[in-house]
């Protein structure tokens, strides 16, 4: 958990890509390291009534898509596993992944996924927004 | 997924059918999605870059784009979006193109190749080298916002929709710190056809509403931007 003024605070807010995002203040930001955490942030932000935003990518470009004024930022970005299958049909790429972070992995193996065609966007935003991909024609 | 109860859970078309429907566009309104699993498959090196025209290409470059939309089925390798934008007080075109092998100038690209350019990084390369690059025109540091419309494929509409952009954007162009874009892709019959897969469409479009233009203006400034009202204008 990182708090204003710190570094890991101030790193964390640099990441986004809109201003209006950068420049929202929370209380706090936590950064969990695997699902269990997520979940614990969760049930402890909630329990205390908190309001509380979540990021991915960071690359939303109205205020409040994933960073809040005054309450919890829950950042996904320690999320970041790639790991394809030893079938190589399925990749598990963490919620905290950028798409760069996903196709440097997957380029070293020659394999791809569909995914989002700008390096700095995230996994979760584009995935469940809905998303334009390069190579949706022939694979989606 | 981590659901509101706090039970983490693994959500797919079996076992949560309606969840895994209410993702597909739900954002993060049901849940916070810790892992994706996604389908892979193999993939070497590509050919792609992004070439730079003048605004005077116009009619060339959205007769090539309503073309490639309407052929794109010939040949799913490829991939585009073109953008309106403005470089040193000119309106330029910037688009950016990927084809999923290593061939140097497919045919399905040889309308778009043929327009003369003032620049072209068009080389083989791999997937992140080309998402690199196109990270470069979307720098962060500024005030974001765009918005999209889509519309069916239809070169005058494009020329008609770029005509009021420029139209709109002269009386603003001068503001300090301002990077308006017109950005335009195509979604391709066959992109359309894999929407229902895995559990149904949620987008509510079929194949024969294809190909569709996705048009998408953005403006970037240090302070603010004027881009609600351009799109007003735009929608009229």
């Amino acid at each position: 958990m990182s708090k204003p003024g710190s570094l890991t605070y101030i790193q964390e807010q640099d990441k986004y890509w809109s201003n209006q995002q950068a420049e929202t203040q929370p209380i706090c930001r936590v950064t969990p390291t695997n699902a269990l955490e997520v979940a614990a942030t969760l049930l402890i932000t909630t329990f205390f009534q908190c309001p509380f935003a979540v990021k991915s990518g960071g690359h939303a470009a109205f205020e409040g898509a994933s960073n809040i004024q005054g309450g919890v930022t829950i950042d996904l970005v320690g999320l970041k596993q790639v790991q394809v299958s030893a079938d190589r049909t399925l990749t598990q790429v963490g919620a905290g992944n950028r798409w760069l972070d996903v196709y440097s992995k997957l380029d070293m193996q020659q394999l791809s996924v569909i995914g989002g065609r700008v390096a700095d966007i995230g996994v979760g935003g584009l995935t469940l927004g809905g998303e334009q991909d390069v190579l949706a024609g022939e694979k989606s | 997924m981590v659901l509101a109860s706090g039970k983490i859970a693994e959500i797919n078309q079996n076992s949560n059918p309606d969840l895994y429907f209410a993702l597909r566009g739900g954002g993060n309104n049901f849940g916070i999605v810790t892992r994706f699993d996604l389908e892979t498959f193999p993939q070497g090196n590509m050919w792609g870059g992004m070439t730079i025209h003048p605004i005077t290409a116009n009619a060339s470059v959205y007769d090539a784009f309503y073309n490639f939309a309407n052929n794109a089925t010939n040949d799913p390798d490829a991939a585009l979006i073109t953008a309106v934008a403005l470089a040193q007080g000119r309106y330029i075109f910037s688009n950016d193109y990927e084809y999923a092998k290593p061939i140097v100038n497919p045919p399905i690209f040889h309308e778009f190749t043929s327009i003369p350019n003032i620049t072209s990084t068009m080389r083989i390369t791999n997937m992140s080298d080309l998402a690199r690059e196109l990270n470069a025109s979307n720098p962060g540091g500024f005030r974001e916002t765009y918005t999209t419309a889509t519309f069916k494929n239809n070169p005058e509409l494009q020329v008609k929709i770029l005509d009021i952009f420029v139209h709109e954007v002269d009386g603003i162009k001068d503001a300090k710190g301002i990077l308006p874009a017109l950005v335009m892709q195509p979604i391709t019959k066959d992109m359309i056809s894999y929407f229902s897969k895995k559990g149904g469409n949620a987008l509510g479009i079929s194949e024969s509403d294809g190909p569709l233009i996705c048009t998408l203006p953005l403006c970037s400034r240090r302070h603010f931007c004027f881009i609600f009202y351009i799109f007003r204008q735009l929608t009229r």
